[in-house]
């Protein structure tokens, strides 16, 4: 066995480790065999940029017709090179847009993203052509327009509505006038997930009758004028298979109110997740008036900066779903308590994202025992409220430790985030001797955040680096001193490892 | 309980169940025939390779099974080889691919990768004669072919 004849498979599973496109490129240099795997890797994604320089990064158009058929995602920005449509003309007296179609119809384009065409940008009839000859193949669409100011395209929203497979639509910026109404709407009634992102209206866009029942996950935020407010609220009522809905316009008072009437009214029977963004500064009482109402058991909520408090925590217990969430953001939720904090992490076996706020030490202890075995990003903080001499405190932190040491999954850990005084920045000591190696089951973690300043030894840091394998970056100061501070990092660097000590 | 596994060339290897289980076609086959006493054959694998497989599994033994991860680009890293797996691939190259070979038709996930992160690692750095030199491959190209292959990936190149 050597090299040559390696049976296609393990040779793919190689390109895998091979990340540099050079070097992908040279490797499809080396034999036929090598050729015919490492060829795969190199066309399997093609980004087309505008660059200041003159040399191309991406193939011609005479080799991306060669090679179409390997072509999985194309990512054009500012940028539809000409010789992609010249190649018609290359082969003969075939009209350029028919021979793009002859070029694309081969290859299978699963996803298409267009940043920032200028206003100037002509290339739309090219990609309408592109989106229509993949209608039945394209998951993804994304486009972001460079400003406001957008050519009317109603051609490009009708071929998008034919995408019978899209999954998700991505719009940023950019705007839509009175005459491209209709085709617009239907294009966002195509996905599954629809993303509206900056967007402005001009004029009204009628969607009487219209139902939605593909969108399943709707995100919009930032619209920019009140005809794209009052678009997204009557698309919202549509969507009757909603079950993620991410809304950012200012919840309070009016778009609030309509919210929980929609609610009420069972408008959504399957939405179980729900994200608020943090600038929503949402009241107890309407988060609690929310939770009350949905009929699905809750799988995320972020509610970040809210009032969250009392009346919500109490309706998320009482209606059972410390039992279903499974994402939970309350970060900087002034209203969630230490023990709150401890009753989520005992109480709620799926969770595997979560952010809450600060939890003490003696809280921790006194609690029952944590359940999240299946977190991967838990960022909280832990605090410290017992002296450092405390003849305790080495054995109430072993029992923290073992708390954490549940989650054997987790891939991100921040155990004291948030920016304070001086005298709160004390968290957990991450030494072996306070019992940091109970958590010598965090195989996956990968990054690691602590604010405040540690004391620990080589051997601590051998030991880290030793047990969790899979770490990529730690944040955080490993010692006060400097001195001591420098070959500690070096152990972690020459891993490969890279750390953040605030300086 | 032991299990004893058979390699091609008829040696006979008793080993923990827990070892063996490394391999999920082991694993699988254990599930199906229930509790059992009779040897596995694994009639692609010669008992120098098998052994060298086990060596891997038993000292892997504890580590949990490697979940599926999403998120992770599907180009993956080759320099976070732990120091043990790097000690034990340094061996010549008939067995790094025999290895590899059987840790895809065993099913081990962890060894499969950490063989092809050794091969990558060869690679990396290598002009198309050198990566050739190195793995005693033969340039199957017409000269005419490698020229045309050259010309259109010059835009992936280095500049």
């Amino acid at each position: 066995m050597n090299a040559q004849n390696l049976p296609p498979e393990i040779l793919e599973h190689i390109s895998l480790f091979i990340e540099c496109r050079p070097q992908i490129s040279r490797c499809a240099r080396v034999c036929r065999a090598w050729h015919a795997t490492f060829i795969r890797s190199l066309f399997y994604k093609i980004d087309v940029q505008s660059l200041s320089c003159t040399e191309k990064k991406y193939p011609t158009g005479a080799v991306l017709g060669r090679y179409c058929h390997l072509i999985r995602s194309v990512n054009f920005q500012r940028h539809f090179p000409p010789d992609y449509l010249e190649l018609g003309r290359q082969l003969g007296s075939i009209p350029p847009t028919t021979a793009w179609q002859l070029l694309l119809q081969k290859c299978q384009l699963f996803s298409l993203i267009i940043s920032q065409p200028h206003t100037s940008f002509s290339g739309f009839g090219s990609l309408a052509t592109l989106i229509s000859n993949h209608a039945s193949t394209l998951t993804e669409i994304q486009i972001s327009f460079h400003d406001k100011s957008v050519p009317i395209i109603t051609h490009f929203w009708n071929e998008i509505a034919q995408c019978t497979q899209l999954q998700r639509l991505t719009i940023r910026k950019g705007s839509v006038i009175g005459s491209e109404a209709e085709a617009f709407t239907q294009a966002c009634s195509t996905p599954t997930t629809l993303e509206i992102y900056g967007m402005s209206l001009l004029g009204g866009l009628g969607v009487d009758g219209l139902k939605w029942p593909r969108v399943k996950r709707l995100c919009c935020s930032n619209l920019l004028n009140a005809p794209a407010v009052r678009f997204v609220k009557a698309v919202i009522s549509r969507c009757s298979n909603l079950k993620f809905l991410y809304w950012s316009m200012d919840m309070h008072g009016d778009a609030m109110r309509t919210f929980s009437e929609y609610l009420a009214a069972n408008t959504w029977p399957l939405l179980d997740s729900l994200h608020f963004r943090s600038d929503s500064y949402l009241q107890d009482s309407e988060l609690f008036r929310v939770l009350d109402t949905l009929t699905k058991p809750l799988v995320l909520l972020r509610a970040p900066r809210s009032d969250f408090s009392t009346l919500s925590f109490n309706s998320m217990r009482g209606r059972g779903f410390f039992t279903s969430i499974r994402d939970l953001n309350l970060n900087r939720c002034l209203g969630v308590t230490s023990a709150m904090i401890q009753e989520i992490l005992s109480s709620c076996p799926l969770l595997e994202v979560c952010f809450l706020g600060r939890i003490r030490i003696s809280d921790i202890i006194c609690g029952k025992p944590w359940i999240c075995g299946r977190m991967r990003n838990l960022c909280i903080n832990i605090d410290v409220d017992s002296a450092v001499n405390d003849p305790d405190f080495i054995e109430q932190q072993h029992k923290v430790f073992k708390q954490l040491s549940v989650m054997k999954l987790v891939e991100k850990l921040a155990i004291n985030h948030e920016k304070t005084d001086i005298q709160s920045t004390r968290t957990l000591d991450l030494r072996l001797e306070s019992g940091l190696g109970l958590l010598t089951g965090f195989s996956q973690l990968k990054e690691f955040w602590f604010k405040g300043d540690q004391r620990m030894t080589l051997e601590d840091v051998h030991w880290l680096a030793n047990n969790f394998k899979r770490l990529r970056h730690l944040s955080g100061r490993l010692h006060v001193d400097e001195e001591i501070l420098k070959p500690l990092k070096n152990v972690l660097t020459e891993r490969g490892i890279s750390v953040y000590d605030g300086n | 309980m032991p299990v004893t596994l058979v390699s091609l060339d008829n040696e006979n290897y008793v080993v923990d169940k827990e070892v063996a289980e490394r391999s999920i076609l082991i694993k699988n086959m254990l599930e199906d025939v229930g509790e059992t006493d009779s040897p596995i054959p694994l009639p692609n694998v010669t008992s120098t390779v098998l052994k060298k497989v086990i060596e891997y599994c038993e000292h892997h033994r504890n580590d949990p099974i490697q979940v599926p991860d999403e998120t992770d680009d599907p180009r993956k890293r080759s320099n976070d080889i732990e120091e043990w797996d790097m000690k034990f691939m340094q061996v010549d190259q008939e067995m790094l691919f025999e290895i590899i070979l059987a840790a895809n038709y065993l099913d081990i996930k962890p060894l499969l990768d950490v063989g092809c992160k050794t091969v990558a690692n060869i690679i990396k750095g290598k002009t198309p004669e050198e990566i050739r030199k190195a793995f005693n491959i033969v340039n199957d190209f017409t000269p005419e072919e490698e020229a045309q292959i050259r010309k259109e990936n010059e835009w992936a190149e280095d500049r």
